[in-house]
C-alpha cells in the first residue's frame, strides 16, 4: 500500500524519468498489497478444501496420503460418497440432523418473536422504568451462559423435565434454554432498528384509532422485514451451531443430539478416522454454508446492526 | 383494579412465596412452609373474590375463577380429591389468573406489560435467577447435597490456588490478548487493504465464511491441518507437510552453504556501510539516492533487514562471552524503539521498518525449520505452543467479524479527509495513523469489546480439540468439566470469574447506551 500510494502521489514529471514501462511499476508497486491478500485468503481457504476433498475420498487413501496428492494426477480421482452414507446412516449424523433443525426452529422462532415484541414495547410505548428495563436488558448481552448452568440443571430437574427422558422434553430445554441467551441481544438489536422508525407514522395511526396491537402486526412487523430476517439468520446460525448449551441441557441424550454433539463424540470415538470426521463436519457446515452464501448481505447486516451503534 | 387496595392481595401472596423460597433456599425445608403456603392461599384467593366483587368489566369472571380453583386446589391438600389432584388444580388457578390479568392489562394501561411478559419471564428464568444462585452456589460446600454447608470464600481460594485452576487463568488470560489483538489487528489491516483492490467482495467472503461455520466443525478442520504422523511416514496434516518439505529445501547442503555465503559477503558490505554511516552526511546521501531513485521504504527495510542480519551473524560468530550478547540484545531493542519512535515522524523510515520486520519474520522462520522436526502441535509438553494452535483456530473465525465491521466503519470515512491529507503530501502511512485510526476509534472498541467477550466464554474450540488436556484448559471448559464431576462448588466459581471479569464490560456498555439514546 505504501508503495501505491508513493507511485501515485509523485508528478507526471517524476514519473517519465524511471526506466520501467508504466504497467509494470503499476503491477510491482501493487505486488505487495495482492500478496498479502493472495496469502491471507490462502490459508483462510485451504483448511476448508482440504476437509472437503478428504470427505471424498477412500478412506485407505485419506489416512495414508496428503489430500494434496489427488491433485498430482488430476485426471484420474476417485471420489466416493461411502464416507457420507457411512456418517449419516450408521454413525446418526442423520437423526442429528434432523434433530438440530428441530431444536433450531423453534429456539430461532420464540425469541424472535418475543424481542419484537418487547423492542416496539421499550421503544414506542410511554411507562416507568421503561429505561432502566433497557438497561438491565443491555447489562444482560455479556451475561456469560456458564453462570446459569448449575441452577438451570436442577430447576429442570425439580420440575421433572429433566427426570422424563421423551425426545420433546430434551428439545424443551434447548428451546427455553437457547431462547433466553439469544434475547437481549434480539431484543437490543431490534430495538434499534424499530426505535429508528419514523415517530409520524405511529403517531398518525394512533391519531387514527389504532391500538397498540394494529400499531405493531400492521407497521412495526411489515416494516422491520429486514431486521428480522437478519436478526433470524444471526441466531439460527447461533443456535445450530452450538455445542455447550446441547452438551449441558441434553446429558448426551444420543436420540436428540444435535449435529455439533454428534461431531464431538464421533471424535472421541473414532479420534483418527479422518475420513468420517471430515464427511461428519462437512454435513454439519452445509446448512450455515447454504445460509450464508445466500443470504450473505442480511447476514452481514445483523452483524453490523449488533456491533455498530445505531 | 385500578384503584383500591384488593390488588395488594395477590402482591402479598406472590410476596411471601418468594420470601419463604429465599429463606429456605438457604435453611433447606423448614416445618413452618406449611404455614406460609396456608398465608398465601387465603391471600390468592381473597384477593380473587375482592377483585371479582369490584371489577366491573368481563375478566371478574377470570378472576373469580382463578380464586375458585385455588380453593379447590387448598381443599384437596387436606381432603379427598375432587375431579383433579391439587397440583392440577393450582396450576389451573395460576393460568385463570395469567388469563384474567391478560385481560385486564387489555383493559388498562398496562399493555406494555403483555408485551414485555414473554422477554421479562424468559431472561428471568434463564438468566437473572440462575446468574444470582450460581454467586449463591459458589459459597457452599455441597449446595444441592446432603451435606450442604456455608463455606464462604473457600471455593475461591480452592479454585484460585488449584493447578488447574491457575493453567486455566493463564490460558483465558493469553487468550484474551492474543486472540482479540490478533482479530482485530488482522481484520484492521483487511479492511484498508481490501478496499483498494477490484476483487474485495469474493475476498471477504472467503475470511468471513468461516463465521457461518460451528466452532465443532472448526476444531475438525484445524485438526486435520494439524495431523501428525511419525517423522518415517508421510504427513497427512497440511502443516507437518508443508514442514518437512521445507525442511527438505532448507537442508539441502547447496541451499544452506548458500544462505550462509550471502550473509558473511553482505556482513563484510554491512561493515563498510556502517562506518560510512556514521556520519549524518552519508545518512543524508542515502536518502537522497532512495529518493531520486525511488526505491519504496518496502524495499528499503528489506535490504536494512539483510544488513541488519548479517552485522548481527558476525558479531555472534565473533562473540566469546555472554556479557557481548547481552549487549546486543540490548541494543537491538534500544534500536527498535528507536525505529518504532522513528517511523511514526518519517516518511521513509515507517514502511522501511515494516518491511524489515517481515523480512526477520520470514529468515526466522526459514532458519528456525533446520531445527525443527514434524510435531503433533497441540499435544507437546510446549503448553504456550499448545495454547496457539487451538487460538489460531479462533482467530481464523472471528477475523472475518473484525474485518467486515472495521471495513463498514472505514468506508463511513469521508473520502475528502483521505484525499485533502494526501494532496497536502502525507503519506498512506500517515493517513493511518492520523486519519483513520482517529476516525474509527469508537468501532475499533465496540469489536474488541465483542470479541473480549466471546473469547471469556470461548469453550468448544478447546473441548473439542484437546479437552483440556496438555495444560490448555480455560475458565469455561474447566467449569463444565468440574460440573460433570459434581464439584458444583468450584464449577460456580469458575463462572462467577467469568462473571466477575465482565462486569466491567457490562458497565461500559449500559454507559455506552445511555450516551447514545442522549444522543438520540
Amino acid at each position: 500500500m505504501a508503495q501505491s500510494a508513493r507511485l501515485d502521489s509523485v508528478s507526471p514529471t517524476q514519473r517519465r524519468r524511471s526506466w520501467m514501462p508504466r504497467w509494470l511499476r503499476n503491477f510491482l508497486g501493487r505486488a505487495p498489497l495482492h500478496l498479502t491478500i493472495f496469502i491471507i485468503a490462502f490459508i483462510w481457504l485451504i483448511p476448508t478444501i482440504g476437509l472437503l476433498i478428504t470427505s471424498l475420498r477412500e478412506p485407505g487413501e485419506a489416512l495414508n496420503t496428503g489430500w494434496w496428492t489427488v491433485f498430482a494426477d488430476p485426471f484420474n480421482i476417485q471420489f466416493t460418497l461411502e464416507n457420507y452414507r457411512e456418517t449419516l446412516f450408521e454413525q446418526g449424523m442423520g437423526k442429528a440432523f434432523v434433530s438440530s433443525f428441530i431444536i433450531t426452529v423453534p429456539a430461532t422462532l420464540i425469541p424472535l418473536f418475543a424481542a419484537i415484541l418487547a423492542a416496539y414495547a421499550l421503544s414506542w410505548m410511554e411507562f416507568r422504568g421503561r429505561m432502566v428495563l433497557t438497561l438491565v436488558i443491555v447489562g444482560l448481552i455479556v451475561v456469560p451462559l456458564q453462570t446459569t448452568f448449575i441452577p438451570l440443571l436442577q430447576t429442570f430437574g425439580d420440575l421433572g423435565i429433566e427426570a422424563r427422558q421423551g425426545p420433546l422434553f430434551g428439545y424443551m430445554r434447548l428451546w427455553i434454554a437457547h431462547s433466553g441467551y439469544g434475547l437481549p441481544l434480539l431484543v437490543y438489536m431490534s430495538r434499534n432498528f424499530v426505535g429508528a422508525l419514523p415517530r409520524e407514522l405511529f403517531e398518525s395511526a394512533y391519531i387514527d384509532g389504532a391500538s397498540h396491537w394494529t400499531a405493531f402486526t400492521k407497521l412495526v412487523i411489515p416494516l422491520s422485514v429486514p431486521v428480522i430476517a437478519s436478526l433470524s439468520i444471526f441466531q439460527f446460525l447461533w443456535v445450530w451451531n452450538d455445542l455447550i448449551v446441547a452438551l449441558i441441557f441434553l446429558g448426551g441424550g444420543a436420540d436428540t443430539a444435535p449435529v455439533t454433539l454428534v461431531i464431538q463424540q464421533l471424535q472421541g470415538a473414532h479420534g483418527q478416522d479422518w475420513q468420517l470426521l471430515t464427511s461428519a463436519a462437512f454435513i454439519s457446515m452445509v446448512v450455515p454454508l447454504a445460509v450464508f452464501f445466500a443470504l450473505q448481505r442480511y447476514f452481514v447486516r445483523g452483524i453490523l446492526a449488533g456491533s455498530l451503534k445505531g | 383494579m385500578a384503584q383500591g387496595w384488593h390488588r395488594y392481595l395477590y402482591a402479598i401472596a406472590i410476596l411471601l412465596l418468594f420470601l419463604s423460597e429465599t429463606v429456605q433456599f438457604f435453611t433447606g425445608p423448614a416445618p413452618w412452609a406449611q404455614w406460609v403456603w396456608g398465608a398465601i392461599g387465603v391471600f390468592w384467593v381473597l384477593g380473587g373474590i375482592l377483585v371479582a366483587l369490584r371489577e366491573p368489566r368481563f375478566e371478574r369472571w377470570l378472576f373469580l375463577a382463578s380464586a375458585a380453583t385455588g380453593l379447590l386446589a387448598g381443599v384437596t391438600t387436606f381432603a379427598t380429591p375432587v375431579l383433579l389432584d391439587p397440583s392440577t388444580w393450582l396450576l389451573l388457578s395460576v393460568v385463570l389468573f395469567g388469563a384474567a390479568m391478560f385481560a385486564a392489562a387489555l383493559h388498562y394501561d398496562w399493555q406494555h406489560w403483555l408485551y414485555l411478559g414473554p422477554t421479562i419471564g424468559i431472561l428471568g428464568f434463564i438468566l437473572v435467577y440462575p446468574t444470582l444462585v450460581t454467586a449463591v452456589v459458589s459459597l457452599f460446600e455441597n449446595f444441592y447435597g446432603s451435606g450442604k454447608t456455608f463455606v464462604g470464600l473457600e471455593n475461591y481460594v480452592r479454585a484460585l490456588t488449584s493447578e488447574q485452576g491457575l493453567i486455566a487463568i493463564r490460558n483465558t488470560a493469553l487468550w484474551l490478548v492474543l486472540m482479540t489483538s490478533a482479530c482485530v489487528g488482522i481484520g484492521l489491516i483487511l479492511a484498508v487493504l481490501l478496499d483498494r483492490v477490484r476483487y474485495e467482495s469474493i475476498a471477504k467472503s472467503i475470511i468471513f465464511m468461516p463465521m457461518a461455520v460451528s466452532f465443532t466443525a472448526t476444531a475438525i478442520i484445524w485438526k486435520f491441518v494439524y495431523a501428525y504422523k511419525p517423522p518415517s511416514i508421510p504427513q497427512i496434516g497440511v502443516l507437518n507437510a508443508m514442514l518437512t518439505s521445507l525442511e527438505d529445501v532448507v537442508s539441502q547442503s547447496a541451499v544452506s552453504g548458500f544462505l550462509n555465503g550471502l550473509w558473511w559477503v553482505l556482513g563484510v558490505l554491512t561493515l563498510v556501510l556502517l562506518l560510512g554511516a556514521l556520519t549524518r552526511r552519508t545518512w543524508t546521501a542515502v536518502r537522497e539516492w532512495v529518493d531520486e531513485h525511488r526505491i519504496s521504504g518496502f524495499a528499503v527495510g528489506i535490504v536494512a533487514g539483510v544488513l541488519a542480519l548479517a552485522v548481527s551473524y558476525l558479531i555472534s560468530g565473533l562473540e566469546t562471552s555472554s556479557l557481548i550478547s547481552t549487549i546486543g540484545n540490548g541494543l537491538w531493542v534500544v534500536g527498535l524503539i528507536l525505529l518504532l519512535y522513528a517511523a511514526f515522524q518519517d516518511q521513509l523510515l515507517g514502511p522501511a521498518l515494516l518491511g524489515s520486520l517481515v523480512f526477520f519474520g520470514l529468515v526466522d522462520f526459514l532458519l528456525s525449520l533446520q531445527e525443527f522436526d514434524v510435531t503433533p502441535w497441540y499435544t507437546t509438553r510446549n503448553w504456550v505452543r499448545n495454547n496457539l494452535v487451538i487460538i489460531f483456530e479462533g482467530i481464523w473465525v472471528w477475523t472475518g467479524f473484525a474485518m467486515v465491521v472495521l471495513s463498514a466503519a472505514y468506508k463511513g470515512i469521508p473520502p475528502q479527509m483521505k484525499e485533502a491529507a494526501r494532496i497536502d503530501g502525507a503519506t498512506e502511512w500517515q493517513v493511518f495513523w492520523h486519519i483513520t485510526i482517529p476516525f474509527m476509534k469508537s468501532t475499533i472498541a465496540v469489536v474488541t469489546t465483542a470479541i473480549l467477550v466471546f473469547v471469556l466464554k470461548i469453550f468448544d474450540f478447546v473441548w473439542v480439540t484437546t479437552g483440556g488436556n496438555f495444560q490448555t484448559h480455560v475458565l469455561a471448559t474447566l467449569m463444565v468439566q468440574e460440573t460433570g464431576n459434581f464439584n458444583r462448588g468450584l464449577a460456580a466459581v469458575f463462572a462467577m470469574l467469568i462473571m466477575i471479569m465482565v462486569i466491567p464490560i457490562i458497565l461500559v456498555n449500559v454507559k455506552q447506551f445511555r450516551e447514545q439514546e442522549e444522543v438520540r
